[in-house]
């Protein structure tokens, strides 16, 4: 396979303003990151240390297999909401490597607010557990919570997506077979009780591990009965008599020692006999994407450079390369595994769209899992291109790109812009992972254009209702429209609404893949199968 | 999960944090780059950060026995559950498991005992089984003679932990 | 006088290295060969390595070996006519070799008699002062407790009293000065009692930073006798020999030739047949005094072999015979230097406690000069059934400086892992400066303890050993191997 030959030049003054403005940016993102996962009030963490327990990257780092990687999922999740009251959405969610198995984990964050369940925490659950679903992958829940966040209760509970979709999702992973252990540490209360109660294996720490559907209070408030917390549902009741959970612990430590040595028992599933061969590390540093990815979003860029550094060895099979050239496709290996990859260069034509139609086809017959790298304004408008049936051709690579039997994996690397995000994977398609880059953005159209509809809108309706708007109130009105416009599209708050699986440093993008890949080879890859095709 | 392992008096632990083209385990709080050899019959060759050492090195259980540099060490894998957990189970009282009968009692009050000393013989479903101590301790009082009949969760006997 | 004759077939009524030792020269001499061997060592080399082997049974595996009964029955029912019995054990028995004697078997030592004589330590210094030499002063216990004390006094202080029936380290202790001399006395005869049987005591004049310096002797049933040069055992810990060397550092030509006719003549008025070795005490200021005549072979004998190429063991059997010696005086030469190093299963840092476990693995040091005798092998089980010594390590060099490297040498090539031994600390001996002058004394451990601690090991060192270990974990390889690639090329990658 050839090696992209990058026309970047590192000494140019573009490079440099991109580097500059992207290190700027991934300072942003890196300082986000850094408190959502660790800035917590102190008293937070004293009362933690007060009740003897570890903090829950501890625990989570003392589970792992030393030495390996994880892949945090959505760490910024609710970072926009709330007024920032439950940063990381109040839990940690990941893949990591336990006794050599992988596994999904599922953490409580008792650092904020006794680990309550706001509703994006419920999401960001319930998100993970069908990764594990769709990827067939046994899941950890490491349980420390009070409980959902009850101010909030009615965004959380009743719905199908809710908290009771955690306990569907248990189900239904237990009935295909994926194994689940909860290490409870701290309290199970209500909905939560659930989790360890539907796990296979259960471990219980002595003292600060507890399970009941209601608290002492609650027990008290309804039937008056007085009972103690440990008599209630406590580790040796529950371990000695009602049987609810497994294994009672001592520690956090002996907790942890005992479920990694749970999961030593599980059967290491065959994975998908992918088509594979030795990574090799991209030629081009993927560093380099800094002085790539454009200061200014609306900057058009090669993403055969981004190829050039996600990709083994930076070699890449082009297919159709003369052809519909505004979409690039063609086949590469990332962390030894063959994938293909479409990605953008610019905006969708008749030809570039059935160019996808046919590739995704393609690697559906030969079992390639697909990569989009998403940077698209959207399907060509226009009178010809209608003519020429825009809106059939988008159709049909909606159509074969949905009913795609491969693993599908979608990278938000700029803008992300109506159809567009249909076409190339968007969050409606069932990426198996979608990860921005910090610069990204997502809306139903451009920033701009959609800042003026709207602001055209409001002008008009304040006219209409008798207010004469000086030349200052129109600017005014502009840019604040503008401001809210760019704020919702911002990764940030996409990624607040857990539109994606997280936000990642560009240069982290072949790692992320990799494991995302490498999971994905947990569940088997169907036969192609589509619906109708407009011809 | 960091794996602990004793040398003399000391307790450390041990990780690999990489795995890849170069080996490194962090040792305490010191990261070693490390190539180690099998070699054959117990002859083994470190080289750690650089430097090298051979050794010989034979295994017993979780007893990993060295000579290396003309010195001999002796160092313990100690297991993760047990270096993770705190004493065992404290004392208290010791309750049938089923109902049955007494063939024996084994110690008297005020015994000392160590954790899996038997205490009492027992018989029920026609099956005998000895009621051992659940922990270090002195026998206190023995609620039960030969030939005593019991039901389940009777105290048969109490240790008292020192 | 008796005729030469010939042995059918030799018992060893020994175990461990001695058997071992004694079994290889039998299959020199092309001697039938039998061993001994409680249910315990079952495994042991020398099993395999005899003709014959005969289970000895008993309530400890000791008692089995001195069961003189059971091993006179055995020798009776396999046709046995010699016993070589080694050391410890039934080696100055005189009441065994009466029962053999009985039997018909040949014990292969010197008469009971004489083992009687010697073997009595008031006895044998009384005969040996009677002909004219060197004893320390001493007084020796008539029952009368007022005598004794008053004679004790009269030798002077420091003075060393032990039980005039024992051996060993077992029982003897030094008195600096008269008060309490009584009491101790008393204890002394407890002990006495206690440990020997017979609650008589022996006290002599101690002697401060004395040498034990011994003589091999051998003489034959024609009346020859000759001594193979001394050996100095003066490394001691608890009254046990730790290292032992050949020729003394401490003797001048002249002091090494009175002090080895000296023990000729002793032996000599024995009428001593076979092997024997005479003990003095070497005071630093050249006079040496007779302390005990062993009847056997010795622990140490190897390195008397080393310098004069003699088979000790050979020449036993060959006196046993009825053979006059291969040797005369003038044809036994000391040649170069050897050492012996005893390699015990101990703690040396803890006080020399013994220690227990099962040899993993087991490498001989192999080179010029290097003898290892031993009777260990990969999977037994070391406890305290026997004696905490495993083996022998022996050098033979042209001088002492070359035989102190050789055994460094021997050390650093040795290898016994899964027990530990004392064999650090025999490196610590071998380099200290005092060592490697020759300014030793019986009180050398003890004097130098605290440069003879365990080494400081560098961190570094540390670091290595814990590597290796780990890396030799089943449970930390295993884990290690359990991850799956592309995992294990990522390292710790967060994002």
């Amino acid at each position: 396979m050839r090696r992209i030959q990058s026309r970047v030049n590192i000494n140019s003054p573009e490079y440099q303003e991109n580097l500059k403005a992207n290190e700027a940016r991934l300072g942003e993102f890196h300082r986000r990151q850094n408190a959502a996962r660790h800035e917590r009030p102190q008293r937070d963490l004293d009362r933690l240390a007060r009740q003897g327990k570890m903090l829950p990257r501890e625990r989570l780092e003392m589970l792992l297999d030393p030495g390996t990687p994880f892949l945090e999922l959505s760490t910024l999740a609710a970072g926009e909401h709330y007024d920032g009251d439950s940063p990381s959405a109040s839990c940690i969610t990941g893949i990591g490597i336990v006794c050599g198995r992988e596994v999904l984990i599922h953490a409580n964050d008792s650092t904020v607010k006794g680990g309550a369940w706001y509703p994006m925490t419920i999401k960001k659950i319930v998100r993970a557990m069908d990764i594990a679903i769709e990827n067939h992958l046994p899941v950890i829940h490491l349980c420390d919570s009070a409980g959902g966040f009850l101010p909030l209760q009615s965004e959380l509970f009743g719905d199908k997506y809710f908290a009771g979709r955690i306990f569907r999702n248990q189900a239904i992973l237990s009935k295909m077979g994926c194994k689940q252990l909860s290490l409870v540490f701290g309290h199970c209360t209500a909905g939560g009780a659930y989790v360890p109660a539907l796990s296979d294996y259960s471990v219980i720490v002595r003292g600060t591990g507890a399970v009941f559907l209601g608290g002492p209070p609650l027990v008290k408030a309804a039937t008056g009965e007085e009972v103690t917390v440990e008599e209630l549902g406590g580790a040796d009741m529950h371990t000695s008599v009602s049987g609810t959970c497994d294994y009672p612990a001592d520690t956090e430590e002996e907790a942890i020692a005992i479920g990694r040595e749970i999961v030593a028992q599980w059967s290491k599933k065959k994975k998908w006999d992918a088509q594979q061969q030795a990574p090799e590390a991209p030629y081009y540093d993927p560093k380099e994407l800094y002085g790539i990815i454009p200061a200014n979003i609306k900057t058009q860029f090669d993403m055969m450079e981004v190829i050039a550094r996600v990709v083994d060895g930076s070699r890449f099979h082009e297919y159709q390369p003369a052809y519909g050239k505004t979409l690039i496709c063609g086949f590469a290996h990332i962390w030894g595994y063959k994938v293909g990859i479409i990605g953008n260069n610019g905006i969708l034509f008749n030809d570039s769209s059935k160019k996808a139609s046919h590739f995704i086809q393609l690697c559906n017959q030969n079992k390639t899992p697909l990569v989009f790298l998403q940077n698209i304004t959207g399907y060509m408008v226009g009178r010809e291109y209608e003519r020429e049936g825009i809106t059939k051709d988008g159709a049909k690579m909606i159509m074969v790109q949905a009913g795609s039997e491969v693993p599908k994996f979608t990278i938000m690397t700029n803008g992300s812009y109506g159809a567009g995000n249909y076409g190339m994977c968007g969050r409606a398609f069932d990426s198996r992972f979608l990860f921005s880059w910090p610069n990204s953005e997502i809306s139903v159209m451009g920033g701009e254009q959609a800042a003026k509809t709207l602001a055209t809108i409001k002008t008009t309706q304040l006219e209409r209702e008798g207010k004469t708007l000086s030349d200052e109130e129109r600017a005014k009105i502009y840019s604040d429209v503008t401001d809210d416009y760019e704020h919702q599209s911002s990764a940030y708050y996409t990624s607040s609404l857990i539109w994606d699986d997280g936000i990642i440093d560009p240069a982290d993008t072949r790692n992320a893949l990799g494991m995302a890949i490498a999971t994905a080879m947990n569940a088997p890859i169907e036969d192609p199968r589509y619906g109708v095709l407009r011809i | 999960m960091r794996y602990t392992f004793k040398i003399g008096e000391e307790l450390v632990k041990v990780a690999p944090r990489s795995m890849a083209d170069e080996l490194i385990l962090a040792i305490g709080e010191q990261n070693c780059r490390v190539v180690f050899d099998h070699g054959r019959e117990g002859r083994c060759t470190l080289t750690l950060d650089g430097r090298s050492y051979e050794s010989w090195v034979a295994r017993d259980g979780d007893d990993i026995y060295i000579k290396m540099a003309s010195h001999y060490f002796k160092v313990t894998a100690v297991d993760p559950r047990a270096a993770a957990s705190g004493a065992s189970a404290g004392a208290g009282a010791i309750s049938a498991p089923m109902p049955g009968v007494v063939v024996e009692v084994l110690v008297a009050e005020g015994d000392t005992v160590v954790e899996g000393d038997k205490l009492l013989t027992i018989e029920s479903m026609k099956l005998q089984s000895t009621v051992r101590a659940a922990c270090d301790g002195v026998v206190g009082r023995i609620h039960v003679s030969e030939g005593s009949e019991f039901n389940k969760d009777d105290v048969l006997v109490e240790i008292e932990s020192e | 006088m008796s005729a030469v004759r010939s042995f059918k077939k030799v018992l060893v009524a020994n175990r461990g290295e001695i058997a071992m030792r004694i079994l290889r020269t039998l299959k020199d001499l092309g001697l039938p060969s039998a061993v001994l061997y409680h249910r315990q060592e079952i495994e042991s080399p020398a099993l395999s390595f005899a003709d014959e082997a005969f289970e000895v049974f008993g309530d400890t595996p000791v008692s089995a070996y001195l069961d003189i009964p059971q091993i006179v029955e055995l020798c009776k029912t396999h046709g046995v006519d010699a016993v070589h019995p080694g050391y410890g054990f039934l080696a100055e028995n005189a009441a065994f070799v009466r029962a053999l004697d009985a039997a018909g078997v040949c014990f292969i030592g010197p008469r009971p008699e004489v083992m009687n004589l010697m073997g009595d330590k008031i006895g044998s210094r009384d005969f040996v002062a009677e002909r004219g030499f060197p004893i320390a002063p001493s007084v020796i216990d008539d029952g009368d407790e007022d005598k004794l004390i008053a004679s004790i006094i009269e030798i002077g202080f420091p003075v060393l009293i032990k039980a005039s029936a024992g051996g060993g380290g077992k029982g003897m202790q030094i008195v600096r000065e008269a008060d309490g001399l009584r009491d101790i006395v008393a204890t002394a005869k407890v002990e006495a009692q206690r440990y020997f049987g017979d609650p008589r005591v022996y006290a002599e004049r101690y002697i401060e930073s004395p040498r034990h310096i011994e003589v091999q002797v051998l003489g034959d049933e024609h009346g020859n006798c000759v001594h193979l040069w001394e050996r100095e055992c003066s490394i001691q810990r608890r009254f046990q020999k730790v290292i032992e060397e050949t020729p003394s550092p401490a003797l001048t030509p002249e002091l090494r030739k009175d002090i080895c006719e000296s023990a000729v003549g002793i032996a000599k008025a024995t009428n001593y047949t076979g092997a024997g070795t005479i003990e003095f005490i070497f005071a630093p200021n050249g006079d040496y005094y007779f302390l005990e005549m062993n009847t056997r072979i010795q622990v140490e004998h190897p390195i008397t072999e080393m310098v004069t190429g003699v088979d000790l063991v050979a020449e036993q059997v060959r006196i046993a015979m009825g053979h006059p010696l291969s040797y005369r005086q003038e044809e036994i030469k000391q040649v170069g230097h050897a050492i012996e190093c005893r390699i015990c299963a101990e703690i040396p840092d803890d006080d020399f406690a013994p220690a227990a476990g099962k040899v993993l693995m087991l490498r001989p040091p192999v080179g010029e000069g290097m003898r290892f005798d031993s009777g260990s092998y990969e999977g037994q089980k070391v406890g305290t059934a026997f004696d905490s010594m495993i083996a022998k390590l022996i050098v033979h060099a042209e001088d002492r400086d070359a035989a102190i490297a050789r055994a460094g040498e021997a050390l650093e090539q040795f290898v016994l892992l899964g027990v530990e031994t004392n064999s650090d600390y025999l490196g610590r001996l071998l380099r200290h400066p005092a060592f490697i002058a020759g300014e030793t004394n019986t009180g050398f451990i003890k004097d130098h303890a605290a440069d003879l601690g365990p080494d400081a090991l560098s961190a570094d060192l540390q670091t290595a050993v814990l590597a290796t270990a780990a890396l030799s974990d089943r449970q930390f390889v295993a884990m290690m191997d359990e991850v799956p690639y592309p995992y294990r090329l990522m390292k710790e990658w967060r994002n």
